[in-house]
């Protein structure tokens, strides 16, 4: 391999070489270092990365699958992964979207166990605190049939995160990684495991669908007595 | 809407969506920005998904708490070490492997193979007895010393819990052949399985000289003429030390045994004065806590209509059942407890205080009657707070387990210095904790091979700490 240079300032006993670009790559993503540090074994670096991340790591978790405990279970499992899979740690991207493709595979594989489980409900719009089916009451309040009142801050929060649920799981974990994490769809195709294409699609698909929701209340907050159909033509 | 419009607005969303995200090249920004130009519809579109897409804000973030931060690295650092102890047990296991394919192949034969390797569960049956009382064996230098806290008379009530009917869960008799105890851990539930395999690995990586004190403990304790007393002394010893703080603990943990003793009879002898015959068997702490679940129901409608701000009604209205109970508890009862009972307590009516006190035994019962009503309320809230403290102790989903515990002592015991035992010893028993927490983690190299405690790999925020000491 042409061009090999050793990155200074990581541990003494850190004696990979590197190239260049990946030298580049990690002085400008400094958790791609403390990464390589724990590859080494840090145990202090892989302190550092779990207080750096884990919050934005529940942040996403909590909204794909709505629960907080089964998120902190997630994460917990996603920095296991990340610990036992080191040794096979390369810097070839940012180290969130590294973080992420293993997070995304973890929920994935949460979220079919627990399709597979008859006793736990699987449309996130069968739960929540506004009650059974709460995407069928957000649509009838978008089609105008539901009283008009005054919507506070916590009930627009509520509906903002069903209409989040309402959304399919890959849908929900693109809006997530773009809203939250400010990832470009070429990282979000990364962190998915798709095409630049398909993250355009699901992205666009996931936005008109909250438009549909989200829409009436914007529009008319505690009345909404219009839909939006006129403006879609 | 016909097949093709509704197309094309596909098409568009995207467009505009990338448009929206940045993602557009420069050609695809330039037809976007001439279309919003000309065409106010698209604007409005345009204007409607980045308004929709702005609301997303509203969700919050999920910030982690440092004890699940806390709960992250010890997670990680057992299955680094779990993994490592693997690790360790596969190699070895390898080179037994090539050894006695080699010493087949030169003069044994094959037959020899199956001779020299060795039964992994050979060693697992034989300590099983020893394993399943792993945490109280530890706590006990030698038959002596129980033998001593039998004659002054420590610890042996008999337990007054349904556990005293039965053996402690999965204990053994001593006289079982390793077939039968083959089968009884074939028999297991995983989830004991899981608990032996814990208590093994943890039993391995004692020293040989510990594991066979151990072994010589159990040997003395079957063989002892008063084996059911003593058996019950150090039960009920090991119960009575997880009463007490970590710092205590450690304290007492670490005098010799002749000093522990007058040490542990006095702190004893001092907690019965001080509670008297008023301290709460294990049933009726359970039966206490369902007490409160039960009047948490009863008085839902009372705590709601209580609430002043709506939105706060509300809110707590859609709450879960479980979480409608914490708030319940959290509002009404723990101020309640906090002020120490000087109160009757809220909401509470003849019917409920008839309930509660058909929870207690007959004879706690009518102690509770005799007392004035000031003192009865006084000591309901010191019942409820040692019983929510018990269940936080040995039940709470992310509170320290009994063996995580356990792995805290025999750290606090074995892996430090006198010096930093002293330091530990003179802190608070909140920082005392967290302190041996992150040290724990920092001495237990999870990534490397067990460490010589003559390199430990310093803590770099105890530095200031000990420098300014």
């Amino acid at each position: 391999m042409p061009n090999f240079a050793r990155f200074a300032g990581i541990s003494t006993g850190f004696a990979v070489a590197l190239s260049e670009s990946s030298v580049r790559r990690y002085a400008i993503d400094p958790d791609v270092r403390l990464m390589l540090e724990v590859r080494d074994d840090s145990a202090a670096a892989f302190e550092e990365l779990v207080t750096r991340y884990q919050g934005r790591l529940l942040t996403v978790l909590q909204h794909l699958v709505g629960n907080r405990e089964q998120a902190e279970d997630l994460a917990q499992d996603v920095f296991l992964r990340v610990y036992r899979a080191r040794k096979r740690y390369e810097p070839g991207a940012k180290f969130s979207t590294w973080l992420f493709t293993i997070a995304n595979r973890a929920a994935i594989n949460a979220l079919r166990d627990r399709c597979r489980r008859p006793e736990i409900n699987l449309r996130p719009s069968d739960s929540g605190p506004m009650g059974p089916r709460p995407l069928d009451t957000m649509l009838q309040a978008s089609s105008g049939q539901m009283p008009a009142r005054q919507l506070d801050k916590a009930e627009m929060r509520d509906i903002v995160r069903m209409s989040l649920e309402a959304l399919g799981e890959r849908q929900r974990m693109a809006v997530l990684l773009s809203k939250f994490e400010g990832m470009s769809y070429l990282e979000i195709a990364d962190v998915m495991e798709i095409s630049v294409p398909a993250v355009k699609s699901l992205l666009s698909r996931a936005r008109e669908h909250l438009r549909e929701v989200l829409q009436p209340y914007l529009d008319h907050g505690a009345s909404p007595t219009l839909n939006l159909e006129a403006d879609d033509e | 809407m016909s097949k093709d419009s509704s197309k094309r607005d596909l098409s568009l969303d995207e467009q505009l969506v990338a448009y929206l995200d940045g993602e557009l090249d420069p050609e695809g920004r330039r037809h976007i920005e001439s279309l919003l130009a000309s065409d106010p519809k698209v604007r409005r579109r345009l204007q409607s998904l980045e308004q929709t897409w702005d609301l997303l804000d509203e969700l919050e973030a999920a910030p982690a708490s440092e004890p699940l931060t806390r709960t992250t690295l010890e997670m990680v650092a057992l299955a680094a070490s779990n993994d490592a102890q693997q690790a360790v047990q596969r190699r070895r296991s390898r080179r037994w492997q090539i050894l006695a394919a080699l010493i087949a192949a030169a003069a044994i034969g094959y037959c020899g193979v199956a001779w020299l390797t060795p039964d992994p569960n050979y060693q697992l049956v034989r300590d099983l007895p020893i394993l399943q009382r792993l945490d109280e064996y530890r706590q006990v230098e030698n038959i002596d010393f129980l033998r001593q806290l039998r004659d002054q008379g420590l610890f042996l009530t008999p337990r007054n819990d349904s556990v005293a009917d039965s053996p402690r869960a999965g204990s053994v008799e001593a006289d079982r052949s390793p077939q039968a105890l083959k089968g009884m851990i074939s028999q297991m539930p995983v989830a004991d399985k899981e608990r032996l395999l814990r208590f093994y690995d943890r039993f391995s990586r004692l020293s040989e000289e510990e594991q066979q004190r151990l072994r010589q403990l159990h040997a003395a304790l079957q063989h002892d003429p008063d084996a059911a007393t003593l058996q019950r002394v150090m039960e009920n010893y090991y119960d009575w030390l997880q009463t007490l703080s970590a710092y205590r603990r450690a304290e007492l943990l670490d005098l010799k045994p002749k000093d522990r003793l007058a040490a542990v009879e006095k702190r004893w002898q001092s907690e019965r004065r001080r509670d008297g015959d008023r301290r709460l068997s294990d049933k009726e702490n359970e039966a206490l806590l369902a007490f409160l679940q039960e009047f948490a129901a009863r008085h839902e409608s009372e705590f709601l209509a209580a609430q002043s701000d709506p939105k706060q009604r509300a809110r707590l209205a859609n709450l879960g059942p479980g979480l409608r109970h914490l708030a319940f508890f959290r509002e009404v009862w723990q101020p309640w407890m906090a002020a120490g009972g000087k109160t009757p307590p809220p909401m509470m009516t003849e019917a409920d205080w008839g309930r509660l006190k058909a929870a207690l035994s007959p004879s706690m019962r009518e102690k509770l009657e005799k007392m004035p009503a000031a003192e009865q309320w006084r000591s309901l809230a010191d019942w409820l707070r040692m019983a929510v403290q018990q269940r936080a102790f040995t039940r709470g989903p992310r509170s320290h387990t009994l063996d995580e515990d356990q792995r805290l002592l025999e750290f606090f015991e074995h892996g430090l210095s006198d010096d930093e035992r002293d330091r530990l010893l003179a802190m608070p028993s909140e920082e005392m904790l967290r302190q041996l927490q992150r040290m724990i983690w920092y001495r237990a190299k999870p990534f490397t091979a067990p460490p010589h405690r003559s390199a430990p790999r310093r803590d770099p925020q105890e530095s200031p700490r000990r420098d300014a000491q």
